[in-house]
């Protein structure tokens, strides 16, 4: 952290630093939009699983990106350790949603418009009505 | 911004030029006071767009096959071109600070011209060629009507809502980014003593400017990306 340093007393970033970030969050940019052009399940014959390797491919390449940025544009890798933490903190929400998911995927739901659309008997909706009247369709899973 | 040691052994000797307030030990401490204060509206950024990417991850787990039908309807090519225009306002973002830092007016008042350059770019992008060929095509959540033959109209009017409260709230922080960023541009032009000598108030914009292309970083796969 010492290794830039001006009689100022605040770190400045080498240029060449920001070129080569520049350079690899562009990249990046390139590989996550060829991989998701890339149909994983059908490579491995299992649709299923395929999109959660798409999925995967495409969050961890985002939040790469978000670390090059965090670290060299917004210097938090030059930055005091009260800042590192403090700036780290806030993406521990993430952490927090897992956990909201655990809720809703464990907890049995009472029906409500819009949730469980198919299989509850509720008046039809506002919205339902202004819709167009199209054929009853469903994807070719066969709904859910 | 980083927190060295202080050289100088005293509190705030040598830095006679740097505008350090009466309240503040030394000049170390000020401008780490300020960047975490700014840390901390950011940390409630990360909260506020975290509620719409639970919503959407829900919904896109509950509704993935209709979600990556509704998804097709938007452009990649402009999505791409606009995460582009975004990342070179970043990295000339950084650079303004970079020149603020070594007190080069007229070098970092030209970065902030092409960071403004960038937004308008790509607020132009977004709205041109992306939502107002979706409201012709009745695709935004107000005059949404679905008559594509594949799909559920309902999960796909969801897409559209989710897309355009994300994306809508997104636009709405880079245009409050044209205006902080042109207020800032003022006063560096007029050499105000809020700023003059101190690299603070554009680092803290700055800071504001990253956060608001780290959520793009994150919208562009979500929307545009989805895999079968």
């Amino acid at each position: 952290m010492a290794a830039h340093t001006e009689d100022h007393g605040h770190h400045i970033t080498p240029m060449s630093v920001y070129v080569k970030t520049l350079f690899a969050l562009a990249f990046l940019m390139a590989l996550t939009i060829a991989a998701s052009y890339v149909d994983f399940g059908k490579i491995i014959g299992n649709s299923a699983l395929g999109s959660v390797i798409n999925n995967v491919i495409a969050m961890t390449i985002a939040c790469l990106k978000a670390v090059l940025v965090i670290q060299f544009f917004m210097g938090v890798k030059y930055s005091s350790k009260l800042t590192k933490m403090w700036a780290w903190a806030g993406f521990v929400w993430f952490l927090l949603m897992g956990m909201t998911f655990g809720d809703y995927f464990t907890r049995h739901w009472e029906p409500a418009p819009g949730w469980y659309a198919e299989d509850t008997e509720l008046p039809p909706r506002e919205s339902e009505i202004r819709l167009r009247p199209t054929p009853k369709v469903h994807s070719e899973e066969g709904g859910h | 911004m980083a927190m060295v040691q202080d050289t100088h052994g005293g509190h705030g000797h040598g830095h006679g030029d740097e505008p350090l307030h009466h309240q503040f030990e030394d000049i170390h401490q000020q401008n780490e006071t300020y960047v975490i204060g700014m840390w901390t509206f950011l940390v409630t950024e990360v909260m506020f767009f975290g509620a719409l990417f639970l919503a959407y991850s829900l919904y896109r787990w509950k509704y993935q096959p209709d979600f990556y039908i509704a998804h097709k309807e938007l452009s990649v090519f402009f999505g791409g071109l606009n995460t582009v225009v975004l990342l070179i306002s970043s990295f000339f973002m950084a650079k303004a600070v970079y020149h603020a830092q070594r007190k080069e007016k007229r070098k970092q008042l030209n970065m902030l011209w092409l960071v403004q350059a960038c937004a308008v770019a790509f607020l132009f992008i977004k709205v041109v060629f992306e939502w107002m060929p979706k409201w012709q095509h009745h695709l935004t959540p107000l005059n949404f009507i679905w008559d594509k033959p594949e799909g559920n109209a309902e999960h796909a009017q969801l897409f559209f809502s989710l897309y355009f409260g994300m994306t809508g709230l997104h636009g709405i922080h880079i245009l409050a980014g044209i205006i902080v960023i042109g207020a800032l541009q003022y006063l560096v032009w007029k050499d105000a003593p809020s700023v003059k000598g101190d690299y603070i108030p554009t680092e803290m914009i700055g800071l504001y400017w990253h956060f608001v292309d780290i959520v793009w970083i994150f919208l562009f796969p979500l929307y545009y990306l989805l895999p079968r």
